[in-house]
């Protein structure tokens, strides 16, 4: 997944995320199946993105469907592993291992805030 | 397996009407199947009629949809009779939708895991022995590439297996693969694969329903027209395994003491007369005349009119002293009438079906078999009629037809649309010139099993209905 063509933005100034903007609190639900490879990279990046960049703000739940199959029903899960955010202000599902760094912060809504504004 | 060792596989009847007579015994037991077909084929319907019947029959089903959510399902599935929700309650169903939503972001390689471990949880929760997962094709679609389609399709088989629920899997093609390449692997995984398709027929559309393949056993192989009616999936197949005629019964009187005698002592019961002859010779008065005949021994009769509207027919006999609004009335006459083109072959046939199922005559008529011919043309009409008398020749059900033929040539068109084979005796009326007046002859030209006259009678309706006299 090539999405990175607007590399020209240097990533590095998502490190801090605006001030002006009041930081939300994320709530994130992962979905993952058993010990699958797919589940462990996003478990994994996930987890290091959480602490990167949302620092206190966010409380993520790991749910393996393999033993709770009830969660799946409820939330829908048919894909391992699902990636659940929720805020105040939207919810968003994305559904794989993560790999895209950039994708998840633009969900995020942490990749905006790296402009010159 | 050895030869000697044949055993023969067991099924899961489906219960819909007519597929389980060309699946011979219903889908393969504790296996996967496949219907597939391009959007509006009816997959949908078949596979929920799947779960309703086998859930009223004591085998709790899964349901889980990728197209539609559960609620338009229901709705859906109510326009048929088929109150899902009752049975989601009582927990002898479980349907959920996955509708993939147009904004789910994707983003790396993914399992079907939860959906597997959803099927196998709420499996053993409701001691589930069928499953249906519906437009397969969408879940199958989200995969980057073939190899990914196929490995997942191999742990979701493998998954199957181990749970032995009797799966129906529906699928559309899917564009973006080399020729057929994405249902060949579903084709793959499963053991008996159904077709389903519409088509366009001199204006009238027709679905019909295949089976492509049956690991095995043995399948009626040909192509079998349905209708989704109000009460589900209906198919009649034109030719099913065996013949099940039932014999012919006793002697019935034909309402006319000399015409009987011409018949050696009456039409047969559960046989099929043909009345043959020109316009106005009394082929109705006829067939009316044997039914007043026979429910005035409280027997039961349909009368299917092509040619009169119910109100005509009744005026018209009662002109010749046959009164059948008495019988109307007294619940043992039920006329029918049906314009030709109003609908399709389908639609005919289930409607006479639902007649005869609601109804339960002893006998049917109708009235002219030459107007089949305009529900869609000669090769439609003897469909028609093929499957009309199979059903009620194996209901036991007399069956009196009455054909227009024209002028010469009527020798020949007689038996009339190639029905000859099933047809066991043909009364013939036709006209006589005379000098100075036409006559009209009755003469009995085939009976099947029986011996008859082979002499040539007059015919004449008065005021007091039909009289035979030697000429």
């Amino acid at each position: 997944m090539a999405g990175n063509i607007k590399g020209k933005k240097k990533e590095k100034s998502i490190d801090r995320p605006d001030k002006r903007k009041k930081l939300l609190y994320y709530n994130l639900r992962l979905f993952i199946a058993g010990d699958e490879p797919n589940s462990r990279i996003a478990k994994e990046t996930l987890e290091n993105l959480c602490k990167k960049y949302l620092y206190e703000n966010y409380k993520l739940e790991i749910i393996d469907v393999v033993k709770d199959f009830k969660s799946a029903i409820e939330e829908k899960i048919f894909f391992a592993p699902t990636l659940i955010i929720e805020t105040s202000e939207f919810k968003s599902r994305i559904v794989g291992s993560l790999i895209d760094k950039k994708k998840l912060l633009d969900i995020l809504g942490l990749s905006e805030t790296n402009s010159d504004k | 397996m050895s030869i000697n060792n044949k055993r023969t596989l067991k099924k899961t009847p489906t219960y819909i009407t007519g597929l389980d007579e060309i699946l011979n015994g219903g889908l393969p037991y504790g296996r996967t199947s496949l219907v597939f077909g391009t959007p509006g084929n009816g997959k949908t319907v078949m596979g929920v009629e799947y779960l309703y019947r086998g859930a009223i029959n004591g085998e709790p089903g899964i349901f889980l949809g990728f197209e539609e959510t559960v609620k338009t399902l229901c709705e859906n599935a109510l326009t048929m009779g088929f109150n899902l929700s009752s049975l989601m309650k009582k927990n002898q169903l479980f349907l959920m939708d996955g509708k993939i939503e147009p904004d789910i972001v994707m983003s790396g390689k993914f399992s079907l895991k939860p959906m597997l471990s959803i099927i196998s949880g709420k499996a053993k929760e409701i001691e589930a022995k069928r499953l249906v997962l519906d437009a397969l094709d969408v879940v199958f679609g989200l995969l980057e590439n073939p190899v990914q389609v196929r490995s997942e399709l191999y742990h979701l088989n493998l998954w199957l297996m181990k749970l032995g629920l009797t799966t129906l899997i529906t699928l559309k093609p899917r564009e973006g693969y080399p020729g057929t390449l994405f249902q060949d692997y579903f084709y793959s995984i499963s053991d008996c694969v159904i077709h389903l398709d519409v088509r366009q027929l001199d204006q009238v559309s027709t679905r019909r329903c295949r089976i492509v393949k049956y690991r095995g056993s043995d399948f009626g192989r040909n192509e079998y027209p349905f209708i989704i009616t109000d009460k589900g999936i209906r198919l009649i197949p034109i030719t099913k395994f065996d013949l099940r005629h039932k014999p012919f019964g006793e002697r019935i009187s034909s309402g006319i003491a000399r015409l009987d005698d011409m018949l050696g002592g009456g039409y047969q019961r559960a046989s099929c007369i043909l009345l043959a002859g020109e316009p106005g010779t009394g082929k109705t008065i006829l067939a009316t005349t044997f039914i007043a005949q026979m429910c005035k021994q409280n027997e039961k009769a349909l009368y299917l009119s092509f040619e009169e509207s119910p109100e005509a027919l009744t005026h018209n006999t009662a002109s010749v002293g046959l009164n059948l609004e008495q019988f109307t009335t007294s619940g043992n006459l039920l006329i029918v009438g049906a314009m030709p083109e109003a609908t399709g072959v389908e639609e005919h046939l289930m409607r006479l079906f639902d007649k005869v199922e609601s109804f339960n005559p002893q006998h049917v008529i109708i009235d002219a078999i030459s107007a089949c011919e305009r529900i869609a043309g000669k090769e439609a009409a003897f469909d028609y009629l093929m499957r009309i008398l199979n059903f009620l020749k194996e209901k036991g059900i007399t069956v009196v037809l009455t054909n227009q033929t024209s002028g010469k040539k009527s020798q020949l068109e007689i038996s009339g649309n190639g029905i000859s084979s099933m047809v066991d005796t043909v009364v013939f009326i036709t006209y006589v010139h005379g000098e100075k007046e036409i006559n009209r002859t009755i003469q009995i030209l085939k009976a099947r099993g029986s011996s008859h006259s082979n002499k040539i009678k007059g015919f004449r309706i008065n005021d007091n209905g039909i009289e035979i006299y030697d000429i």
